[in-house]
């Protein structure tokens, strides 16, 4: 089986490039900083709510969310909120609601609630970057350096060579994936000081119609909710590998790649908000990139979106990205 | 050393990989069971229908009983496990015990105070409906008074002065602009419960029932007006009527207060 | 037992439109070593390119070890070890792991074979230090090493004395020579030093704007073209050539008598010379080098 050896060089040079561990080091210090911002606030948070309706145990938590919803329920008096701020308003104070009549209490923090924020965070726009600085490397710069002459004057069909650096690229998404949780698990813990896997997590909260449905609510451990987001996570991974990959294959210079993949990442956003009406933006990859909004009930930028769709369609991306790199990979000419 | 770690990279990577795919494709499968069912409409606040029943619907023919339900949370039914509310059980009841349909639009918020509703009776639709209605029900006050608790002895005073001043103003205005609007349309006006009977709150429960006679007072100079107490129906069971926030009914308080409306209200429409 | 290992068949390239290999017919047999010789532009690189399937050919076919380039890729370039243009590596790992990714995608590389071509190449003591330490010179020997591991049939080599120190040019020039001698290997190289062509190959092919326009044997261009003498009194030398030492002598331009006849005769020539008074000046072998051929043949190139 030579394209296990084949897979395991692409690893292998992929782990010993820099470009890897600048990743890691990013990752670090950005949740770090994550991790230190949301402690702060919340500690913040939670004293001037308590001060304000007086009560020394900041730990009472129906109290607070009590408050919490008393002030949402406040905002909700503005009549100048727009429709949809008032709606999304709504949605969070029946999910309010349902906490304080299920006995769930929402304002403590741990560790593992830490990891599922962040991957409901950095699923859009965080995460995307990062993999697209780990592929876009991948065939672009064999090209700028030369060494790409060296692999295609082997003995081994071009398709070959393509798909072992594919696999390379598939693993090693999920590497990155596995690292964000270790890491994030890590700081958190030092940070929060709580686990939190067990702690039961309402999800399956979903808008139909503009009104809340919860009929399919579940409660699931943050342990699994954690699982959930983070195979979430490594969908959207996936797939933006693959296209970085086609662009990587169809561009020499490796910044190149990496600043056409930002900004079709940055720019199909701004589009969405624009042309939300359209019937063609719910196509575009960077629509459907807010997986785990469908876990926690929140609105999607777009309208008519489920989770089924919006997998399929970036999955049909990443399939459309593979067909054109094999294609290009396979004929092209290197001419230098 | 460094080699055997060179050599192990490979093999490591793709073990961790396969370990953890399991995991992952466990995570996808719950994913998609949890959102299961989400039909096409999922995602979007369609504004309309979460804040406004729209008035914009057709010309309802006159033969119906149109109701219209003005005020705070209470008046929206929060609390209620079912999301009906007072209003909108009071308003099953009727159409039971008339046997007409009643068609019936709710324009309450959560957390409006009285000065607030004010503001809203400027909107040219709304008096509009109000024009249309044949019995307008309010629930309004609860949150100008919520605003009184926790104060010291010292602050209670002048505030709840300032506070009950205020609030005769902005419900004689209130009052004004619906009688403007709709000279014959009856109002039911819902009074306040305590939420402490123990008598160990004095203070608080005062202020209430002074709140509580301000409105019956007023209320009471208007025809076409009448007031509906509740602080009695919860008296001696609170504990069962409340919902989990400790504020507002539960769906069997909200019950009580439906039956009491219909109770009273019922022979107005059968005097027809 | 010499085989035709390479065969180039009616090799046609355009790029854009535009026809830069106008049919290109060659062929290479085990044992030899041949020079590929161009100007600038002129298809060069572009037709090695085509050989080991980097470029695909708008027409024609290459055959390796009797396997068509194109029909059957990988049969065809197991015979083949390569560096084209720069031989470039993974400057982030060393040597040795470069030369371990490269092995692991062929058959029948043994880390003995790895050893054995590092020592070949002298490349041992720096083999196991990150490549971008290395010098050209260094690169240039990994490179090389990358390329025989397999023991190919075909070696191609592009410009491979770039960046080499004549000690360096002078052993690899030994290497190539010990390779395609000792081992049979057909080495195609391409260069533009004609001195080291020169001394490295058997046979040249000239290419100029997408043709070969010369396919010769090194002897045949610097095979014997007369001796020449400078001396005083031509007219006299002339006879005295002619009637002493039938050969035929004509008398050039540049007031030089050209003479052919067997070498071992010139010293008696010049003694004669020297006896009859004529003023000998100086004797010469009348050779064409490489330069001449390769200079008269490309006489007039624009940059195409």
């Amino acid at each position: 089986m030579k394209l296990y050896s084949l897979v395991g060089n692409e690893v292998f040079k992929i782990i010993m490039k820099k470009r890897l561990w600048v990743i890691v080091g990013i990752l670090i210090i950005l949740i770090g900083l994550f991790a230190y911002g949301e402690h702060y606030t919340r500690e913040r948070t939670q004293s001037q709510i308590a001060e304000r309706i007086g009560i020394d145990d900041v730990d009472d938590w129906r109290e607070i969310t009590n408050q919490q919803l008393m002030d949402l329920e406040r905002r909700l008096d503005n009549p100048f909120i727009p429709e949809e701020g008032r709606a999304s308003i709504q949605v969070r104070a029946e999910q309010l609601r349902y906490y304080l009549s299920e006995d769930i209490n929402p304002t403590t923090f741990s560790a593992a609630q830490f990891m599922s924020n962040f991957m409901e965070q950095s699923i859009f726009l965080f995460l995307p970057l990062l993999i697209i600085l780990l592929a876009s490397d991948i065939v672009s710069k064999e090209s700028t350096t030369g060494t790409i002459k060296l692999l295609m004057t082997r003995p081994v069909p071009r398709w070959k060579i393509l798909t072992s650096k594919l696999l390379a690229l598939t693993i090693l998404e999920m590497i990155v994936i596995l690292l964000m949780a270790t890491i994030a698990l890590g700081i958190s813990y030092i940070t929060f000081g709580q686990g939190g896997f067990k702690e039961p997590v309402i999800t399956g909260f979903r808008i139909v119609n503009g009104e809340l449905d919860v009929s399919n609510i579940q409660t699931v451990s943050r342990g699994t909710y954690i699982l959930m987001t983070y195979s979430l996570g490594y969908i959207v991974a996936f797939s933006i590998g693959k296209m970085a990959l086609m662009v990587s294959v169809l561009v020499k210079s490796t910044a190149a790649s990496i600043g056409i993949m930002m900004s079709s990442l940055i720019g199909g956003t701004f589009l969405s908000f624009f042309i939300s009406d359209w019937e063609i933006t719910r196509y575009l990859f960077n629509v459907n990139l807010r997986l785990t909004d469908f876990l926690s009930g929140d609105l999607q930028p777009v309208e008519g979106l489920s989770l089924s769709f919006s997998i399929s369609i970036l999955l049909l991306w990443a399939l459309a990205a593979t067909v054109v790199a094999f294609g290009v990979f396979s004929y092209k000419d290197i001419l230098d | 050393m460094l080699k055997s770690i060179k050599k192990a990279i490979w093999p490591i990577t793709l073990a961790s990989v396969i370990i953890a795919l399991p995991f992952f494709i466990f995570g996808i499968f719950q994913s998609f069971d949890v959102t299961r069912g989400a039909g096409d409409n999922n995602g979007v606040a369609d504004g309309e229908n979460l804040v406004e029943n729209s008035p914009e619907e057709e010309e309802v023919e006159n033969e119906d009983v149109y109701v219209l339900t003005l005020g705070d949370s209470l008046a929206r039914g929060t609390g209620d496990e079912e999301n009906l509310g007072f209003a909108g059980r009071t308003v099953e009841k009727l159409e039971q015990a008339l046997g007409v349909p009643i068609r019936h639009e709710n324009y309450s918020l959560e957390g409006l105070q009285i000065s607030e509703m004010i503001e809203q009776l400027k909107n040219e639709e709304l008096l509009g409906e109000i024009q249309k209605a044949d019995m307008i029900m309010m629930s309004i006050g609860g949150n100008d008074l919520r605003g009184l608790r926790g104060l010291s002895d010292n602050e209670r005073m002048n505030a709840v002065q300032e506070a009950e001043n205020r609030y005769e103003e902005d419900l004689d205005e209130a009052i004004r602009r619906i009688r403007e609007e709709n000279p014959e349309v009856l109002v039911v006006f819902l009074g306040l419960y305590n939420l402490d009977y123990s008598g160990e709150n004095l203070e608080e429960t005062e202020i209430l029932l002074r709140w509580n006679s301000i409105t019956y007072q007023r209320i009471e100079e208007e025809g076409n007006f009448v007031w509906i107490p509740t602080y009695d129906l919860f008296q001696f069971r609170l504990s069962n009527t409340l919902s989990p926030d400790q504020l507002h009914p539960n769906g069997s308080g909200y019950e009580m207060i439906a039956n009491r409306i219909t109770e009273v209200i019922t022979p107005y429409f059968q005097s027809d | 037992m010499s085989e035709r290992v390479l065969e180039l068949k009616n090799l046609h390239k355009s790029i854009k439109g535009k026809k830069i290999i106008k049919g290109i017919d060659l062929e290479l047999f085990s044992g030899e070593v041949l020079g590929f010789l161009g100007p600038n532009g002129s298809g060069k690189t572009t037709t090695l390119r085509m050989i080991v399937g980097l470029i695909r050919m708008t027409e024609g076919e290459v055959i390796i070890a009797g396997h068509s380039i194109g029909k059957d890729f990988v049969k065809a370039m197991k015979n083949v070890g390569c560096i084209i243009e720069n031989p470039e590596m993974y400057d982030y790992l060393s040597g040795w792991e470069n030369l371990k990714i490269l092995a692991s995608m062929e058959k029948g590389i043994s880390k003995e074979r790895m050893k054995e071509v590092v020592s070949l190449v002298g490349m041992e003591k720096r083999i196991d230090d990150k490549v971008y330490t290395y010098s050209l010179g260094m690169k240039q020997r990994l490179g090389t090493a990358q390329a025989i591991m397999k023991r190919p049939k075909l070696l191609i080599l592009d410009e491979p004395a770039n960046g080499l120190d004549p000690a360096g040019i002078s052993e690899f020039r030994k290497l190539i020579q010990k390779l395609a001698h000792e081992e049979s290997m057909a080495v195609l190289v391409s260069s533009h030093i004609l001195a080291e062509i020169e001394m490295m190959c058997d046979r040249v092919a000239i290419i100029k704007q997408g043709e070969v326009v010369q396919v010769t044997t090194v002897k045949n261009i610097v095979k014997d073209q007369g001796i020449i003498w400078k001396i005083k009194e031509l007219q006299q030398g002339k006879k005295l050539l002619e009637e002493e030492f039938q050969a035929s002598v004509q008398i050039k331009e540049d007031q030089t008598l050209l003479a052919f006849l067997g070498e071992e005769l010139v010293p008696m020539v010049n003694k004669r010379f020297m006896e009859e008074g004529l003023g000998l000046i100086y004797v010469n072998k009348n050779q064409k080098s490489l330069e001449d051929l390769f200079l008269s043949l490309t006489e007039g190139d624009e940059i195409v």
